[in-house]
């Protein structure tokens, strides 16, 4: 659809500009009035829209509202707005099929107006007929047409009051309860709709690690492609086309890059008086806490002196910042190796320090039911369960470093998201496990069941491991799981 | 053509497979919706029940012998059911966004910021002792990125469509403005033309008086000439955004 707006206004414009060459290049009705081209070119547009020749002003119409229209079906990729524009066009479907009814009841009525009340000049031409039922239609009536009536003016009344039942109550109600209908069904599906949109314009902008650089840069500047395109069709080593992808990428980025760039020094530049007047206001805070200056491992003194300096050389400091910032800026825009959301090679897995972190939770919980029950109900709600097994694999830390990053935490793990990633995993496996023992109750886990797996797991690793030790694809001692103090509690008969 | 252990794959082969069906025998359009609702479900059931995100993920991508991938047959059926199950929702803005973490600030390399920043989210840490212009940052590991940068121009759809919509929205603007500025001047110049005409049909106007009109028109129009300069050159910008389905 953008594709016919873009070539339905790229076809106008072209007419425009055709018009302009041939207009302007004709002798001037008037040289003293008009004497450059575009004057001409507006004299004459007035002249041929005076005669009703052409007119200009209907060619700048339609170009102005393709531009808005291409703007609309534009906003339908964006997630606050995409999912009602595909709403509206989905419903214009539907009033286009109530349309033709609407329209089909007119003519009827009109076509019964003009043979019946004829003789009335309201009904004389089928045009004005079909017009006053229109108007009928929108709400807009005179009965006092119908007066002179000669077969009497109540039935004339009688069929005007048919009309008006029909459009204004039946039709009208219609069309609404279509709309309605039909908004109804969408609204649910909004997303959907939505992700259609996003579907369909995926291959117009996805990039291909080939010819990728062609659409890299929006309109204007992608006229800078045009002398490259040659170039993309000569190259016929695909890792030359590659790496000259990717070079003319770079290249083209540089416009986006200035701009970028001058929006961080300006906004680095108004930043800096509050930073520096925000940074005294923090090591006064934390002169004055006892807590932070034992998190931070610092003395009063330290932080005096850290005050004083920064108080005295802190603008010099920041204002050398700005250059640095700078710099690291622009090192970061053309920066390539950054942290994907989820790295699609690396399938992550549940590490034996988990199964030890899982089994740990589920002897202590066994330990207590039997110290509460004497092990006669060995179920836990797996909510609960997966709870405990957070705690000890320290994820509520490991959010806290993803977050807020290792300084605020006090403690920094080596690879949080990992960490976070494990965790669910677990917990997916242990939603497997759990079972519902009626209708409607939170989903429970035989810690029963879960140990013999665990065990049955440990033994299988341990298998592994030896196996693997003979087959001296392992070095060193023996490798296995760490084993736990045997509990003193008794299992019960099964 | 259904044959393949991709049960997405699968489900959008049916889904097409009934749809030509319909198309080829109007006679079978209400049992092949029942059918296409059976399908739907089932797909939708496996979406959910799925257990690794990462197999379905490669499930969808996977392309069909006509080089076409489980979205794009989704998108043609108008599978809403389907796209709005949580799988769905990560794989097209995977698609769209990119899989880079973007979720850093632009920003982010301001010392003065990240003072201010890190103070409204009550971290109350003292960034600036560790931050100082001397000490190196390592913008690779360290810094957090966002979606400004070189990579993710390349890799994610929206940012590139984002910027293209901010262009079109000025360039619609202006456009809009130039050309109301010509249709208001273009009409005023008209209307005292037809009074300028009618005063001199009536003899109402001296010598003086129709040089000075003259004047004022001849100014007018210099005015409407550079509008419409203007009005054209945006048009002609225009020109470059079907530029992309030439290169697509």
């Amino acid at each position: 659809m953008e594709d016919s707006i873009d070539i339905l206004l790229a076809a106008l414009v072209v007419w425009w500009q055709i018009l302009y060459v041939n207009w302007s290049s004709q002798e001037s009705p008037d040289p003293q009035m008009a004497s450059n081209p575009e004057a001409v070119f507006i004299f004459l547009s007035f002249l041929k829209k005076e005669s009703g020749e052409f007119h200009f002003d209907i060619l700048l119409a339609s170009i102005t509202s393709l531009f808005l229209f291409r703007f609309i079906r534009m906003l339908r990729l964006t997630r606050m707005f995409g999912p009602m524009i595909s709403m509206v066009e989905k419903m214009v479907y539907d009033l286009g099929t109530f349309l033709i009814i609407w329209v089909i009841q007119l003519f009827t009525l009109s076509a019964i107006a003009v043979l019946v009340f004829g003789e009335l000049d309201a009904y004389k031409k089928p045009v004005d007929a079909l017009l006053i039922m229109f108007e009928t239609a929108m709400g807009n009536w005179d009965l006092s047409i119908y007066d002179d009536l000669h077969i009497g003016p109540i039935y004339g009344k009688i069929f005007h009051i048919f009309a008006i039942i029909l459009n204004l109550i039946v039709l009208v109600n219609l069309v609404i309860a279509i709309l309605a209908d039909t908004y109804s069904f969408l609204a649910s599906r909004s997303l959907g709709l939505y992700y259609d949109g996003v579907i369909s314009r995926i291959p117009a902008y996805k990039f291909d690690n080939k010819y990728g650089g062609l659409i890299f840069i929006a309109p204007p500047f992608n006229l800078l492609v045009l002398p490259l395109v040659p170039f993309y069709l000569l190259i016929e080593n695909e890792v030359t086309l590659k790496s000259f992808n990717i070079i003319v990428c770079k290249i083209l980025f540089v416009p986006y890059a200035t701009i970028y760039t001058c929006v961080f020094i300006v906004f680095n530049l108004v930043m800096a008086p509050f930073g520096y007047l925000v940074a005294i206001f923090n090591k006064f805070k934390m002169l004055c806490s006892s807590r932070v200056m034992k998190a931070f491992k610092r003395s009063t003194g330290t932080l005096v002196v850290d005050l004083l300096v920064f108080t005295i050389c802190g603008p010099v400091m920041l204002l050398c910042s700005q250059v640095t910032d700078l710099f690291y800026f622009v090192l970061h825009l053309y920066s390539w190796k950054l942290k994907k959301l989820n790295d699609q090679g690396k399938i992550c897995l549940i590490t034996i320090e988990d199964l030890i972190v899982v089994e740990t939770v589920t002897k202590a919980e066994l330990a207590r039911l039997y110290k509460e029950n004497g092990g006669v109900d060995l179920s836990v709600p797996v909510a609960k369960f997966v709870v405990q097994v957070r705690d000890k694999m320290d994820v509520p830390m490991a959010l806290t470093n993803l977050v807020f990053g290792p300084h605020v935490s006090l403690k920094e793990l080596p690879d949080p998201l990992e960490k976070i990633k494990r965790y669910n995993l677990i917990k997916k496996v242990l939603s497997r496990q759990s079972y519902k023992s009626e209708e409607g109750a939170k989903p429970s886990l035989n810690l029963k069941l879960l140990e013999y797996h665990l065990k049955e797991l440990r033994v299988k690793i341990d298998c592994t491991m030896i196996g693997l030790m003979s087959d001296k694809k392992i070095k060193g001692g023996k490798q296995s799981l760490p084993t736990f103090e045997d509990d003193e509690r008794d299992d019960p008969e099964i | 053509m259904v044959t393949n252990l991709n049960p997405i794959k699968t489900a959008v082969h049916l889904l097409e497979y009934l749809t030509r069906i319909q198309d080829e025998f109007p006679v079978t359009q209400f049992r092949v919706g029942h059918l296409k609702d059976c399908v739907l479900s089932q797909a939708k059931a496996v979406l959910v029940n799925m257990f690794l995100p990462i197999e379905i993920k490669e499930h969808v991508r996977q392309r069909d012998i006509f080089g076409k991938n489980s979205l794009s047959y989704l998108e043609k059926h108008d599978s809403f059911e389907l796209l709005e199950t949580k799988i769905m929702d990560r794989i097209v803005k995977e698609y769209w966004d990119s899989d880079l973490d973007v979720s850093g600030s632009f920003f982010g390399q301001s010392t003065a910021y990240n003072i201010l920043i890190r103070r409204f989210n009550s971290l109350d840490q003292d960034y600036e002792r560790g931050n100082r212009f001397w000490v190196y940052r390592d913008v690779d590991e360290q810094a957090r990125p966002n979606r400004y940068l070189l990579k993710a121009h390349v890799q994610s759809m929206s940012t590139r469509y984002f910027i293209e919509l901010v262009i079109f929205l000025c360039l619609t603007l202006f456009f809009q403005y130039e050309v109301m500025e010509y249709n208001h001047d273009f009409h005023h110049l008209r209307s005292e033309n037809l009074k300028f005409m009618a005063d001199k049909a009536a003899g109402q106007i001296t010598m003086e008086g129709e040089r000075e009109q003259m004047g004022m028109m001849q100014e007018e129009l210099e005015r409407l000439s550079f509008e419409l300069q203007i009005s054209k050159d945006l048009a002609l910008v225009s020109l470059t955004f079907p530029l992309k389905i030439l290169f697509t």
